[in-house]
């Protein structure tokens, strides 16, 4: 079965990862666009960035036979610098059109302040006009009134709730966001958020239909492998085949084809895997013989 | 106000007259507070001091109820410095480069600012770089601006001083260190750690004792 992690931010995962997960078999990732541990001081910054998710990142995943899509966005916790805000928005006008974004994202709340209200329904009007979807961040602190709002505020700018994943569910947020017709990501960590057990029971309870698993794996402590591995916590728990590719593999390309650009069809092809082709000169070997597919 | 960065500046030339040539141009540096020379002066303070720098310092009597035992040298000639660039500087731009002074700054800078916010003149002005704090992911800086510190209570506005009690909950850094606590526990700070205690519970993980006493206080 071929796997699909549609949360997971590479540019602070190694090779080792990408290796380990193209065993696994992920076949395509989608890399949203968030922050880097530490605010930003300039606009230039996301722009380097954004290149980077575009340029390199989609480079080394293909490496190792992996699709990389990412989304473009003004992350909640950034969205409270106002000396940033503006530009990054504007940047962002032309930064969504660029090949392989799928998304408007990551956007929403994160301590719900003004200024991040204010950015998160800018980029919905953004992903409007862009004809994209758009993947939510739900807080982490005080989430289940987070999302709640979340919810408020893609209502009120009626916004389609097909088009939109709203994502780092867990038990107290779930019914909530199905109930909103919104898609429903869950985010499977070693030691905090969601675990691929408790996964299982909310399965068992609310079945497949509009359920994202991910790894958003990223530099804290987390696992790249969470979707394989919660699949076969799935399996294990005797939930049919059929429902576990809907949720792992089915279910993040129905949402993120929403956007247009890719062809499903294209996903079910392997990625013919050259590591001698080089990124701007450079190479993702240091020394090894290089896998060629064909 | 302008006392308050001679009180400093004498402290600092009275425990180490040997770097006296150094702080007198970081002191003349103070008119550029964005500008190079002046910031490296802040960053290389601690170098500068040496065996001084971890020094406890007897607070000044002057402003005895605004400092707090555990500042060390380094944090007091920086707040010398800054102190003295913002009576250089208009008013208007004392919030910006302060920001500004705070997001350069690498985690020994950034204890240091957060420490000795409620220093500076007009405190409540400072509250961006309070905020922009509590994003944080390292402890050290939280425990800066959240522990042993007046600011927070005293200068927070609602919705951010719920927030940092919450990430202080999930930082594991003790919510009894935070001054002032009490009397600011709403409702609403009651209702978010009542549904962090339901959404643990849901998880069948532990209730954090902070998120209890908080509920129940």
């Amino acid at each position: 079965m071929k796997l699909f992690d549609p949360h997971i931010h590479m540019t602070s995962r190694t090779t080792d990862d990408y290796q380990a997960m193209a065993d696994a078999g992920i076949a395509a990732i989608v890399e949203p666009a968030f922050w880097l541990g530490q605010p930003r001081t300039h606009v230039g910054t996301f722009e380097d960035y954004f290149l980077s998710l575009l340029g390199w990142e989609r480079f080394r995943a293909s490496q190792f036979g992996i699709r990389h899509f990412c989304t473009m966005g003004l992350n909640p916790k950034e969205a409270n610098n106002d000396a940033v805000a503006d530009g990054v928005l504007e940047l962002l006008e032309l930064y969504v059109e660029k090949d392989g974004v799928v998304a408007v994202g990551e956007i929403g709340y994160d301590d719900v302040s003004p200024a991040e209200e204010k950015v998160f329904q800018r980029q919905i009007e953004l992903a409007r006009e862009a004809g994209l979807p758009i993947l939510i961040h739900t807080p982490h602190r005080d989430k289940k009134r987070g999302t709640e709002r979340t919810i408020a505020v893609i209502k009120e700018a009626g916004f389609p709730p097909e088009l939109t994943l709203i994502d780092h569910n867990n038990e107290e947020t779930l019914q909530a966001t199905l109930d909103s017709g919104c898609w429903a990501g869950h985010s499977i960590y070693p030691k905090t958020k969601m675990d691929e057990a408790r996964m299982v029971t909310l399965v068992q309870r609310f079945g497949s239909e509009r359920i994202i698993v991910n790894s958003a794996a990223d530099w804290g402590v987390s696992d790249p492998l969470k979707v394989p591995k919660t699949a076969q916590a799935m399996r294990e728990a005797g939930i049919a085949e059929a429902s576990i590719e809907t949720i792992c593999w089915k279910n993040p390309i129905a949402f993120f084809a929403q956007s247009k650009r890719f062809d499903p069809a294209e996903l079910e092809r392997p990625l013919d895997v050259d590591q001698r082709r080089l990124f701007e000169g450079n190479s993702v070997l240091r020394g090894q013989a290089p896998r060629t597919d064909s | 106000m302008s006392d308050r960065a001679t009180v400093l500046a004498e402290l600092v030339r009275q425990r180490c007259p040997e770097c006296s040539s150094w702080f007198e141009r970081a002191w003349a540096n103070a008119s550029a507070p964005l500008g190079m020379s002046f910031r490296a002066a802040l960053a290389s303070a601690p170098r500068r001091l040496g065996a001084r720098a971890s020094e406890p310092v007897e607070a000044p009597p002057a402003l005895a109820s605004l400092v707090r035992p555990h500042w060390t040298l380094v944090d007091y000639v920086r707040a010398a410095l800054v102190l003295r660039a913002l009576e250089l500087l208009p008013a208007g731009e004392h919030a910006t480069t302060v920001l500004k002074l705070f997001e350069a700054g690498e985690i020994g800078e950034q204890v240091s600012v957060l420490r000795t916010l409620g220093l500076l003149p007009e405190p409540e002005r400072f509250v961006q770089t309070g905020l922009q704090a509590c994003r944080t992911n390292a402890k050290d800086v939280f425990e800066a601006l959240v522990c042993e510190n007046p600011y927070l209570a005293a200068y927070f506005p609602e919705l951010g001083f719920n927030q940092a009690v919450m990430k202080a909950i999930f930082m594991e850094v003790s919510v009894r260190r935070i001054e002032g606590l009490e009397p600011r526990i709403t409702p609403e700070l009651k209702r978010m750690a009542t549904d962090y205690t339901s959404e643990r519970r849901a998880a069948g993980r532990p209730v954090p004792e902070d998120a209890s006493y908080i509920v129940s206080y």
